[in-house]
């Protein structure tokens, strides 16, 4: 299993060398306190699948993430070849890095549109998209664009927030004119590896954590990793030509600050944290506390061992 | 300083002012410019009035050269999600002169209108209301009910409505806008069925052909169009027939766009035939081609080559019009528009010889 409940966390785009970058900057507090947010239980029932609201804000979990995958994006993105005068939708743009890059491949006299369900998001991929693309506040399963509008429609960590992500993409097709694309960017279809040093841990961590986001959203292991068939998800949704290609996002110690900012905070004190207490015996939770406590000597971020993997897949299909 | 003096002051000033300030606002241009429909922009599908939601952030983010920051919220219209509101003042400053006549300068609210969309079943039954408020007094322009079809592929409109009929521009004086009375001055209460697939758009309109006004027989006007949209180019057939007491009146256009480069072209050819002047004098041509050339974000320039033959069985007869047009958007939801305005016909008509400077305020939300 995947840290799948990492991953749905991180509706990533991208983050760009500028002011995004800048924004995540966040000094190390504990390992039970956490910026990265927790829907009200309240609105669980009314949200997408994993609790997005528009008053739902992850911003500082996607800017870390942002400026951790940055390379890898940026990557995936070449990879799609485009071309000046493209108009490109990032659908579930988050706080809008990837929009700078998608403006500098589609620039000059391209278009670039992106929209996020959360107020908190676009506010934060305004001040990082800046002038140039236009960014609207608008839910995927009723975008307000019209048919037949773009040749490409980015969308990384996204459709995995959906109740009904064949619709969804369904919609997002519909977007597109004819002979363009679609490109759904997923994290983690395959086990991240945290702790090369010990593999039972990170199992059982993994676990904790699956458990924990089902008990949450009230999901089943299967709802929770129906991302896992992307591939098909694009068959289902009638879209031809598909493919995709998977990398991975590797890092070794020592890390470069984004890295260890993404990992301390985004992970080990957003995804993990106290709220694993419950889901780990006794030794493993203290095991875990003492690896993701920058304070410990055995902190895992600064051992000379660490190594992390986790994979970034990019399937791409087109309408005919 | 005599008033004399002063207003030859006025009036340089105003020239230089049109030659320095600008704006740009929702035309064709900017669809060509962008690849997209009219309905991208607009609630109304065949463009013009309310913004949609990407329209309002559009007119923020894309069109201004700079963006004034608004703190947390940004505008896009929308009072909730099923209210939404617009609008467009224009104010203007004039200088006109005319052969035999004495020059003209003057200031004019040209419009206030404001829009209001109730979308009642929100994507799917909408009304619509576009109300000009000043100048005089309150004048409905439209006001339909829309309803779209659950995949956006074809909707139905009734009330009263913009007949869908070739280019809308935002210069109602065009010869193309005036030669076939088809304009957003002249609406007209009727019907319209509209398709959407791909890259095609068509509109068809059954209407009374009174132009909003009461009608007074039992035929009917006909406007249709046919667009094909791609990402540079667009091209469109559109077709007007007018059953009318006084005499029939057909109209037939050709127009598209292209896009090279930071120019954004567009053209129409369109030929008229008003058959309620007398022997044959209604047989019309009326062309236009403009080139809107991007010359940073925010800063356009506009010109325009017009043509009008008003009766084709005469010869030597025709009127040409050239615009130029320095468009700014300085920040969003601002407009300044400058240019002037040089018409040429026959010697014997002073009016075809008209020289307008002006420059105009344009703001909208």
């Amino acid at each position: 299993m995947p840290s799948t409940c990492d991953s749905t966390f991180s509706r990533c785009t991208a983050s760009s060398e500028g002011s995004c970058a800048n924004s995540v900057s966040e000094p190390a507090t504990s390992f039970t306190r956490s910026r990265i947010d927790d829907p009200a239980p309240h609105t669980i029932a009314t949200a997408g699948l994993l609790g997005d609201t528009s008053a739902r804000d992850y911003a500082y979990k996607l800017q870390l993430f942002n400026s951790f995958a940055a390379p890898e994006l940026r990557q995936a993105m070449a990879s799609l070849d485009l071309k000046p005068g493209m108009r490109v939708l990032d659908a579930g743009c988050g706080t809008g890095a990837a929009l700078a890059w998608l403006r500098q491949a589609a620039e000059p006299g391209g278009l670039v549109v992106g929209f996020d369900l959360a107020s908190a998001h676009i506010r934060a991929a305004h001040a990082c998209a800046g002038a140039g693309a236009a960014v609207l506040q608008a839910d995927l399963m009723q975008p307000p664009l019209a048919r037949g509008s773009f040749d490409l429609v980015w969308s990384v960590n996204t459709i995995n927030h959906l109740r009904s992500p064949v619709e969804g993409v369904r919609r997002l097709a519909t977007l597109l004119r004819p002979g363009g694309r679609i490109a759904l960017g997923q994290s983690s279809l395959v086990p991240d590896m945290y702790f090369a040093w010990d593999a039972r841990l990170e199992r059982v961590t993994n676990e904790a954590v699956r458990r924990y986001y089902c008990d949450r959203y009230g999901l089943d292991e299967r709802a929770l990793a129906g991302i896992r068939g992307l591939v098909g998800l694009l068959r289902r949704a009638q879209l031809h030509n598909v493919t995709s290609h998977t990398c991975m996002i590797e890092r070794v110690a020592p890390l470069a600050p984004a890295d260890e900012a993404y990992m301390l905070e985004a992970i080990f004190r957003g995804s993990w944290g106290e709220r694993l207490r419950p889901y780990l015996d006794a030794a493993d939770f203290a095991e875990l506390a003492r690896l993701c406590d920058p304070q410990h000597p055995q902190f895992a971020l600064r051992r000379a061992d660490f190594h992390f993997l986790q994979s970034f897949t990019l399937a791409v299909a087109a309408i005919p | 300083m005599k008033i004399c003096d002063f207003r030859a002051l006025l009036r340089h000033a105003l020239f230089v002012l049109a030659l320095l300030a600008s704006a740009a606002h929702a035309e064709p241009y900017l669809a060509v410019q962008t690849g997209l429909k009219c309905g991208q922009c607009h609630v109304n599908p065949t463009g013009g009035g309310l913004r949609t939601p990407f329209g309002d952030v559009f007119a923020q983010r894309i069109m201004p050269h700079d963006h004034l920051d608004t703190g947390a919220d940004t505008w896009a219209g929308e009072i909730n999600r099923f209210l939404s509101v617009g609008g467009d003042v224009r104010f203007d400053g004039q200088y006109e002169t005319t052969p035999g006549s004495a020059s003209v300068d003057s200031f004019a609210l040209e419009q206030a209108r404001i829009y209001l969309n109730a979308s009642v079943i929100p994507t799917r039954l909408a009304v619509y209301v576009d109300e000009q408020v000043a100048p005089g007094g309150a004048l409905n322009r439209e006001v339909y009910g829309m309803y779209w079809s659950a995949s956006h592929e074809w909707y139905l409109k009734a009330g009263q409505l913009y007949l869908p009929f070739g280019l809308r521009l935002q210069d109602q004086t065009a010869f193309i806008q005036t030669v076939s009375g088809i304009n957003m001055t002249t609406p007209d209460q009727g019907a319209e069925f509209g398709w959407e697939h791909n890259a095609w758009d068509a509109q068809f309109a059954v209407s009374n052909g009174t132009a909003g006004g009461p009608e007074v027989d039992h035929g009917k006007q006909y406007s249709g169009q046919l667009i094909y949209v791609e990402p540079r180019w667009r091209l469109g057939l559109g077709a007007n027939f007018n059953d009318a007491a006084a005499g029939n009146k057909s109209a037939l256009a050709l127009f598209g766009g292209l896009k090279s480069g930071p120019i954004a072209w567009l053209a129409q050819a369109e030929l008229v035939d008003d058959k309620s002047i007398p022997n044959s004098g209604g047989k019309m041509l009326a062309t236009l081609l403009e080139a809107d050339w991007l010359l940073a974000p925010g800063n356009n320039l506009k010109i325009t080559s017009e043509y009008l033959d008003p009766n084709r069985n005469v010869a030597e007869n025709a009127e040409t019009r050239w615009s130029l047009v320095y468009e700014l958007t300085p920040i969003q939801f601002l407009q300044l528009r400058a240019g002037v305005r040089y018409s040429d016909g026959i010697p014997q008509d002073n009016a075809e010889h008209v020289r307008l400077y002006f420059l105009e305020v344009h703001g909208f939300f």
